[in-house]
């Protein structure tokens, strides 16, 4: 049965969709944009969302690793571009700052009815492509290349490889390390949608289901919202890549996310009232979609996804949006 | 006293930094009506307002995708 679900057109169109509507849905009642996350523990010493992405962290890590060793999904390690993750990770963290809202977050208020994400995914779309198979792909070429790639015993570097040390004691570590730091941590005060322990919870466990619901209809590759951006742009105009999972996965989010918003009476067309806005989220789109491409991936591509699976060239890159975020952060509202 | 801001369209922190100087320039008792139109800032404003210091006297939602804040200047 499971074979002829990899034939099945139906299969990952389903699979897709049902796994970014329960992403959207989810991301829109947590408001879980990284962003927010990063951006809160400078602007307000805020903790609450930067939470519930520890502890999705850390049920991935659980769960990819456990799917892992019972033969669910194979386990695929990013490689280690150490000067593309970090160029590509700082200008990313920089331009969700510009943009007002990561991969995830500016994809769920698209289901909001906000047209300054619209105009975000554009630039973010156009950008990607033009870095992934248009004419500025030669940079991604030259700053990915072998020179700038580290391996540890001709595979790509894990933490546990790093330290030697077997895959669960690392993972005991961690989950106890900060797990003790969120039982600690703050209650969520004034909320209004979800707690951050039950979006942190969920979007956990849908990082699990993600990887393995399209192992089911093709290659396994979990939930990614950059690559698949620039799919569903170079799809209509230049016809590639054929149609898979994730592209399905992607128009699910804005859709569970305006399902979520309508239930709550939260969903309505609405834009910044000084146009220069819109240009500039237009600039945060077109630079999250070309750094993207460098860093391989976005920040729950690499922040998540490929981080459950412990590889240090996800930790460079989620570290690497983190200190440009914080640049950009000050820069622009901490300054004088 | 009774100021409003109107940051209907502002998606965070634009309606958080705006709010935060309108706020400086209040005298201490002043109050602030907050009116917005982005979901997280029901949260954001009133979880930085109560670390400044200041009072959070009503958080309302007054209609689709529309939000109220009062808040009172309480230190300097």
């Amino acid at each position: 049965m499971l074979e002829s679900l990899q034939e099945s057109f139906a299969a990952m169109v389903i699979l897709g969709l049902v796994t970014g509507v329960a992403f959207g849905f989810t991301l829109q009642r947590g408001r879980f944009c990284m962003n927010t996350a990063f951006r809160d523990i400078l602007l307000t010493k805020d903790f609450t969302t930067f939470q519930a992405y520890i502890l999705a962290l850390l049920i991935s890590i659980v769960g990819v690793n456990l799917m892992v060793d019972f033969g669910l999904i194979e386990s695929e390690i990013k490689p280690f571009n150490w000067l593309a993750n970090a160029a590509g990770g700082y200008l990313f963290g920089m331009g969700i700052v510009f943009a007002g809202g990561c991969a995830s977050g500016t994809w769920y208020r698209v289901g909001e009815g906000l047209v300054g994400s619209m105009v975000v995914v554009l630039g973010f779309a156009i950008s990607a492509m033009a870095a992934s198979i248009g004419k500025l792909d030669f940079i991604r070429k030259y700053l990915r290349q072998e020179d700038f790639t580290i391996q540890i015993n001709d595979q790509a570097p894990t933490l546990h490889g790093l330290i030697g040390a077997n895959k669960w004691i690392v993972i005991a570590v961690i989950v106890t390390a900060l797990g003790i730091w969120l039982i600690r941590a703050q209650r969520s005060a004034h909320q209004k949608g979800w707690t951050w322990p039950v979006t942190g919870a969920v979007i956990g466990l849908l990082i699990v289901f993600g990887w393995w619901s399209s192992s089911l209809v093709g290659k396994a590759e979990g939930i990614t919202l950059a690559s698949t951006t620039a799919s569903l742009l170079s799809y209509p105009t230049v016809g590639i890549p054929k149609p898979n999972w994730g592209m399905f996965m992607l128009l699910g989010i804005p859709l569970g996310a305006f399902i979520s918003a309508r239930l709550l009476g939260e969903a309505k067309l609405r834009g910044p009232s000084e146009p220069s806005r819109y240009l500039k989220q237009f600039g945060g789109g077109l630079l999250m979609g070309f750094a993207a491409m460098q860093s391989g991936g976005c920040n729950i591509n690499q922040g998540l996804t490929n981080l459950s699976m412990l590889s240090l060239g996800s930790l460079e890159v989620i570290l690497f949006i983190i200190l440009g975020n914080w640049t950009m952060v000050w820069f622009l509202f901490l300054r004088d | 006293m009774l100021h409003t801001l109107d940051v209907k369209g502002e998606v965070c922190p634009y309606s958080t930094v705006k709010t935060k100087k309108k706020m400086k320039d209040l005298a201490i008792g002043d109050q602030l009506k907050v009116i917005f139109d982005y979901p997280l800032t029901a949260e954001e404003i009133p979880r930085w307002a109560e670390k400044a210091g200041h009072k959070v006297i009503e958080v309302k939602k007054t209609g689709d995708a529309e939000w109220e804040i009062l808040l009172e200047k309480a230190v300097a």
